[in-house]
């Protein structure tokens, strides 16, 4: 940056007598081993940090001199290192707008209602446009935590830090020695049931998480004066103002007050832990159990995640020593926007180092691009939950993240000053690079493609039905190829060589009857006859039954057995199946295309298709030939393919095979080649189809109108 | 009628400030809140706003008024002495019960006033003069042609505004003008019972006091600045009227010398885009001369420092936005030059800073152009009007490099105690008003500011001025022989010609060629101006060739000579484009006044500085090229590129205001004692 010696608004200051407010106190800092200065105002809560240079002219203030006389002995004394007048200009009115100065010349009132007024003006924008982060300040919790601590400093001590780790310690050893049932118990948290139980336990472990934080800064000397509520998404979460932490010189303590909230929710998680564990199933063990998700799993996977403003967020700045990281890391990359792509020679960058200047760029990226999935997640939720309410504070959200700084940015582009030299450069960098997206977007066609899941079955395939009963013989075979009429399997069943044995004997008696009776003038020899006929038959029977007791093959192919190994030794009776041949031939994919995509199913030509499978990444299989089945369907063909099969379509509850679908659906058979090794009979999978290619600023509009229209019922 | 408020109310020692009531004082002192300028979505409502203000049936609703007005004035001039002092009496009465909104009674005190001025001056008001008192009583920006009588518009309003007892205050363009023009009208405004005095640049504290305590004040703008500026530093802390009443009511007395104005509440500017848009590039400033050795030589071992560099090697030249960049080879070698120096000067950030500034000086501050040096002394040339300003100085440390520069005498910097943009200034007033023969093309800037709106008044006689097209040329050479083969050609006819140049250089070149022609000539510029007065007298007489460097904004009419008419009258050649199509017109202006005969011719060329400067680079490169291969058109894209460049010029300068006026702004928002609603009145420690 080109320092000026000379300002020319310098007589603006140079005969006041200037002071910090008695009220500001000012401690060192080291921010990445650079050695800073931040003072803080203790009534107006405000920070400011500044440099050793900048320090060393602001603490010859003492409001005995003028500003000239102090500029000059540093002049004299520190030479370049001096802040020049402009610097000191700006140092001056960047105290003078934290109210942390007072002068020996009266200060316009009207100037500092007017920056009040303002500052009201942009909290209230702010909240307006972060609706689903609102926060609402309740009351000064400072009184009750100054008489409350003493009950509660041994836990901020060695002992206490002690105290927690065997704490904490044990209880996850409780959990470990207890970890089936810690998921047998696992549905138990979503039931519905007991979501007013949740709520209690979520409710008393923000309470105690926040209140960790307030002790926290209380137990290193800071103070709290703000306990509201933030409206998380409409859902309310108690917060405290922990800022005071800013002005810890020591990293760890800033880190310890970040991080204090989850630490002592961990207690109450632990706590929690230990009553389950020795309770029986019951109200008091269900909510433990809930409390215990909530303390622990839940607050630290929310937590922990540093991209939006949680506790993380405040951790990794303190951790890497860069306060406001995320306006900063937004910062760098407009300052990268207008230094590389623009040009602009004026831009100051945000970073004091390459690297920093990388790491806050990064984060930039990074926090912006989750923010704007964050809102997609956030609307798309609250559009389903809070029709008309939802939408209002969706277009807040959406104004505020993008309407607001696409506003801004233009008119960046048109009046920034800093800019001036380059502009012509900057509208056309801006031209072109619109130009450029649009023309990808909304111009050159991208290939477009929709997915149906579908389930594979093999043309022939024969399932293989035990028709004789009997105990299992030999061990079968799996996955063996197999030709016709070979036998797979022997069941023994003596019995049924008994009953014939038993049957023919009988017959035999009834043949020798028979006989006896035509010697007696044959009356009565036709019922005997008719009996014994009867009876042969049910001979044959047996002796087919016996036949049946070697399983064969009925036709060539691979041999997919179920359960050989348990089926040994096992009796089967008739009419189970225990296998399946799937002969060599054609496959046939059967995808279920939803209703949103019958539109392109119908009305565009089917350019290709691919299939995948699960578990197969990279293997793909393209089909040689498809057909849609006319008119909708209603019932899978494989309930695997069924939400009750864990699969992607949603079935109706009422139907216990699960394969009735909620909304009905189209069928395309695909015919696939027998080339590949991943296709396996009734195996599920995914087929893409690809159509005429389209820009996907137009696929995306279609998408969305579908979600609209899905959502919104319009 | 008239109490001395703030005088009278410093003036302790007399005892007298117990009888002035200070909410009374207060109120008239006080500034106005300053609005800040629109921006953003508010700029564009604000325009549109702007748009509907100077709807042309508003010209057309004061016209017709006027006119109804003049036949009213026709009947008031049977009126009998104590009938038309009875009406002035009711009028006034009523004007002043008014007060700040004087305005309101203007039409009906219209033919009473014009009466005053018939029955004093032998003036018959024209309607259009009565149309651009209407609009000035309405606080508009009146556009009225040179010589159609604009001095006494003003004073039919300013008499008005007078009567209402607040502060009114006419600006002029020089000392000259406000003293011709003060004892001109003082007939006019006595019978109106009214005091009339002027300032000038020698009067003395005491004397300006007693001058500004008349109900009609006419001065120029820098001086009214200037006094302005002053009494904030003389009052201190107590520049805020409410603290002065406070400290009456407290009974206490506070150690201020006393102010000279007595409040700002209406101001009356006569050449208002000169006033307002080119003089207000420049902010004013009051400052001392302040010992600072250490300063002095360091300026001037900056300057043997920069001696040292090499332009292109060292350090990049930035024509367009007159900049230096020091490049990598250049710091190096002057850390190495810092090395073995002592105090500030080892300071290389320092030094670095005064380097650029001296280069600054070297590059774009030039003898003869931007300055002369009269007695080994550097004299300002004011860019606009070609005077010499002597005793005004640039900011600190560049004045110094500049005297450094030429190797003279090095003076005392001088440091500064306040200042203030014009702008700002004009925005405290209550009821501002202007009146200028070009005021349309910068309407916008005007509604923007200043927010007044565009009134035209028409023309009372019809304008038969003949504007020549453009004259174009590729080279200067090529230029300069083409105006020469003009200025012979109607010299010939007897016309008499004004030559417009932008530079003292220029007109002394262009004097030497004209010496090679044996012809006569007077030259009119920043080193030959003693006879200023005499020299524009006698500019529109036959056979008078007159080569002045800009006119602008001197408010002189040249009157034509006997016989002069007859030849067609005065014929203006401008030599170059102006960085404002504004002032070419109001240069073009000066001849076909009142209806005579006249015309003027634009000599262009493509090496002017005006389309070097502007000009895109690749704008220009493509230009010369056509222009080079002589192919087809090339006049009419030179003349496309002429435009263009002075669009940009005049977006530039605009642009420029702004910045200056949103950076005073800025200031005064970010200090400590500055002051929200007036920047000004914390100027001072």
């Amino acid at each position: 940056m080109e320092r000026k010696l000379f300002s020319e608004s310098w007589h603006r200051v140079a005969a006041q007598k200037i002071r910090l407010r008695p009220s500001v106190r000012v401690r060192k800092q080291f921010f990445r081993g650079e050695l800073w200065y931040v003072a803080n105002d203790l009534y107006g809560d405000q920070f400011f940090r500044f440099r050793p240079e900048a320090w060393d002219f602001i603490a010859r203030l003492d409001g005995t001199q003028t500003v000239d006389e102090v500029w000059q002995q540093c002049l004299d004394a520190r030479g370049g290192n001096a802040p020049g007048q402009t610097e000191a200009i700006q140092i001056l009115s960047s105290l003078y707008q934290s109210n942390l100065i007072v002068s020996d010349f009266p200060a316009d009132v009207a100037q500092l209602f007017e920056r009040q007024k303002k500052r009201h003006a942009r909290e209230w924008k702010a909240r307006l446009f972060g609706i689903f982060f609102l926060r609402i300040p309740l009351f000064d919790p400072d009184a009750f935590l100054t008489r409350t601590m003493p009950f509660l400093r041994p836990l901020f001590s060695v002992p206490g830090v002690l105290a927690w780790l065997l704490l904490v310690g044990s209880a996850i050893g409780v959990v470990v020695s207890n970890w089936e049932q810690l998921f047998s118990g696992r549905q138990g948290v979503l039931d519905p049931a007991n979501l007013p139980l949740l709520l209690v336990a979520f409710v008393i472990a923000k309470l105690v998480h926040e209140f960790g934080h307030g002790y926290a800064v209380k137990r290193f000397g800071g103070e709290v004066h703000v306990m509201g509520i933030t409206f998380l998404v409409f859902t309310p979460i108690p917060y405290v103002d922990a800022t005071a932490a800013w002005a810890f010189r020591e990293r760890w303590k800033r880190v310890f007050v970040g991080a204090s909230g989850m630490l002592v929710e961990l207690i109450l998680a632990a706590i929690a832990t230990f009553i389950w564990a020795s309770t029986g199933p019951g109200l008091l063990n269900a909510w433990c159990y809930n409390l215990m998700v909530v303390a622990s799993v839940s607050t630290i996977l929310f937590n922990i995640n540093p991209l939006l403003k949680f506790d993380g967020y405040y951790i990794l700045s303190d951790l890497t020593d860069t306060p406001n990281l995320q306006p900063r890391g937004m910062k760098q990359l407009g300052h990268w926007v207008e230094r590389y792509a623009f040009g602009g020679k004026h831009s100051q960058s945000p970073a004091t180092s390459r690297a920093d200047s990388i790491w806050l760029g990064s984060f930039g990226v990074a926090s912006w691009l989750f923010r704007l999935y964050i809102t997609y997640v956030i609307i798309m939720f609250v559009a389903d939950r809070y029709l008309g309410l939802g939408f209002l504070a969706a277009v807040l959200t959406i104004v505020g993240l993008f309407v607001i700084p696409l506003f801004k940015g233009v008119k960046f582009l048109f009046t920034e000053p800093r800019i001036e030299r380059v502009r012509t450069r900057a509208y056309a960098v801006t031209v072109l690079t619109l130009g450029a997206l649009f023309i990808l977007l909304a111009v050159v066609p991208a290939p477009r493609y929709f997915r149906a899941p579908g389930v594979l079955f093999a043309e022939n395939a024969e399932f293989l039905t035990v028709r004789g009963r009997g105990v299992v013989e030999s061990r079968g075979m799996i996955g063996q190829t197999v030709e016709a009429g070979q036998v797979l399997m022997r069941l023994s069943n003596p019995e049924l060589a008994m009953q014939r044995q038993r049957l023919e004997a009988e017959a035999a008696e009834l043949a020798h009857m028979e006989r006896v009776q035509l010697a007696r003038a044959g009356i009565g020899a036709d019922v005997l006859r008719q009996r014994r006929a009867a009876l042969d038959l049910r001979i044959i029977e047996l002796q087919e039954e016996e036949a049946a007791m070697e399983i064969r093959a009925p036709i060539g192919g691979a041999y997919a057995s179920i359960q050989p190994a348990e089926n040994y030794q096992r009796w089967l009776a008739r009419g189970e199946t225990i296998g399946e041949i799937v002969s060599e031939g054609d496959w046939l994919f059967y995808a279920i295309v939803p209703q949103k995509h019958s539109n392109l199913l119908f009305n565009q030509e089917l350019r290709s298709a691919t299939v995948r499978f699960p578990g197969s990444a990279g293997a793909l299989v393209e089909p040689t030939a498809w057909s849609i089945v006319p008119g909708q369907q209603e019932y899978l063909p494989s309930p695997a393919l069924g939400w009750r099969g864990m699969g992607p379509v949603q079935v109706r509850d009422d139907d216990p095979d699960g394969v009735r679908t909620v909304e009905p659906f189209f069928l395309v058979i695909s015919k696939l080649p027998d080339t590949a090794s991943v296709l396996r009979h009734s195996r599920v999978g995914v087929v893409r189809f690809r159509v005429a290619n389209e820009p996907y600023a137009f696929q995306w509009y279609r998408a969305l109108r579908q979600a609209v229209q899905k959502r919104f019922m319009f | 009628m008239e109490k001395p408020g703030i005088e009278a109310g410093m003036a302790g020692r007399e005892g007298r400030h117990k009888f002035i009531p200070p909410r009374s004082e207060a109120l008239r002192t006080e500034i106005r809140p300053v609005d800040p300028v629109p921006a953003g979505l508010d700029g564009l409502w604000h325009d549109c706003a702007g748009a509907w203000e100077s709807r042309r049936s508003r010209s057309q609703r004061l016209w017709a008024k006027a006119l109804e007005l003049e036949a009213l004035c026709r009947q008031s001039e049977a009126w009998h002495e104590h009938e038309f002092k009875e009406a002035m009496r009711t009028h006034r009465a009523r004007i002043k019960r008014l007060g700040a909104r004087w305005g309101a009674g203007v039409e009906a005190a219209m033919p009473c006033l014009v009466e005053a001025a018939r029955r004093t001056l032998h003036l018959r008001a024209y309607p259009t003069q009565i149309m651009g008192a209407l609009a000035i009583s309405e606080g508009a920006l009146v556009e009225m042609a040179t010589g159609e009588g604009k001095t006494l518009t003003i004073a039919l309003a300013a008499a008005a505004a007078g009567w209402s007892g607040k502060p009114c205050h006419v600006i002029t363009a020089n000392d000259y003008l406000a003293q011709r023009d003060a004892a001109d009208f003082s007939r006019f405004y006595q019978l109106c019972g009214l005091g009339v005095a002027s300032v000038r640049a020698e009067m003395t504290p005491p004397e300006r006091r007693m001058t500004y305590q008349a109900g009609v004040v006419y001065c120029t703008g820098k001086e009214l600045v200037a006094d302005y500026l002053r009494d904030q530093i003389a009052l201190g802390p107590y520049s805020d009227a409410h603290r002065r009443a406070m400290i009456y009511l407290l009974g206490r007395h506070y150690s201020g010398q006393g102010a000279v104005l007595r409040g700002l509440h209406t101001a009356i500017v006569d050449e208002v885009d000169n006033q307002l848009i080119d003089e207000a590039a420049t902010p004013l400033i009051i400052s001392r001369h302040a010992e600072n050795e250490a300063m002095k030589t360091a300026c001037i071992a900056a300057d043997r420092c920069a001696a040292g560099l090499l332009p292109g090697e060292h350090y990049a030249v930035n024509e367009r936005e007159k900049e230096i960049t020091i490049n990598e080879a250049g710091r190096k070698l002057i850390a190495e030059w810092c090395e073995d120096k002592t105090g500030l000067l080892n300071a290389q950030d320092w030094v670095m800073d005064l380097v650029q500034q001296s280069l600054q000086a070297r590059h774009f501050f030039l003898r003869d152009k931007q300055y002369v040096m009269i007695d080994g002394k550097v004299v300002i040339v004011d860019e606009y009007t070609g005077r010499l300003m002597p005793g005004r100085s640039w900011r600190l440390g560049l004045h110094q490099a500049v005297e450094a520069k030429e190797a003279t005498e090095v003076s005392e910097p001088s440091e500064t105690l306040a200042r203030l943009s014009f702008q700002n200034f004009y925005r405290y007033f209550n009821h501002l008003a202007g009146i200028s023969g070009t005021a349309r093309e910068s309407w916008r800037e005007f509604w923007r500011i200043y927010g007044i709106s565009l009134v035209e008044v028409p023309h009372y006689k019809p304008n038969i001025r003949e504007d020549a097209p453009l004259r174009l040329f590729y080279s200067e050479d090529a230029k300069w022989a083409a105006v020469v083969e003009e200025i012979d050609q109607q010299h010939r006819r007897g016309r008499p010609i004004l030559v417009g140049t932008r530079s003292v250089d220029a007109s002394e070149r262009l004097g030497r060629l004209l010496q090679g022609r044996g012809m006569v000539y007077t030259i009119l510029n920043a080193v030959r101006h003693e006879q200023e007065a005499e020299i524009v007298l006698r500019a529109g007489d036959l056979q008078t060739i007159t080569i002045a460097t800009n006119m602008a904004g001197r408010g002189t009419d040249i009157r034509l000579g006997p016989g002069a008419a007859n030849c067609g009258g005065l014929h203006v050649i401008l030599t170059e484009g102006h960085e404002s199509a504004r002032i070419d017109r109001q240069l073009k202006g000066r001849a076909a006044r009142q209806g005579s005969p006249g015309s003027s011719v634009v000599f262009v060329a493509f090496s002017d500085e005006l389309i070097q400067r502007f000009l895109g680079p690749i704008r220009k490169r493509m230009l010369k090229f056509w222009l080079s291969k002589r192919l087809p058109g090339g006049a009419t894209l030179l003349k496309l590129g002429f435009k263009i460049a002075q669009r940009k010029a005049e977006k530039k300068g605009r642009r420029q205001r702004f910045m200056l006026l949103k950076q005073d702004q800025d200031i005064t928002k970010n200090l400590i004692g500055a002051k929200a609603k007036s920047t000004a009145r914390s100027e001072a420690f």
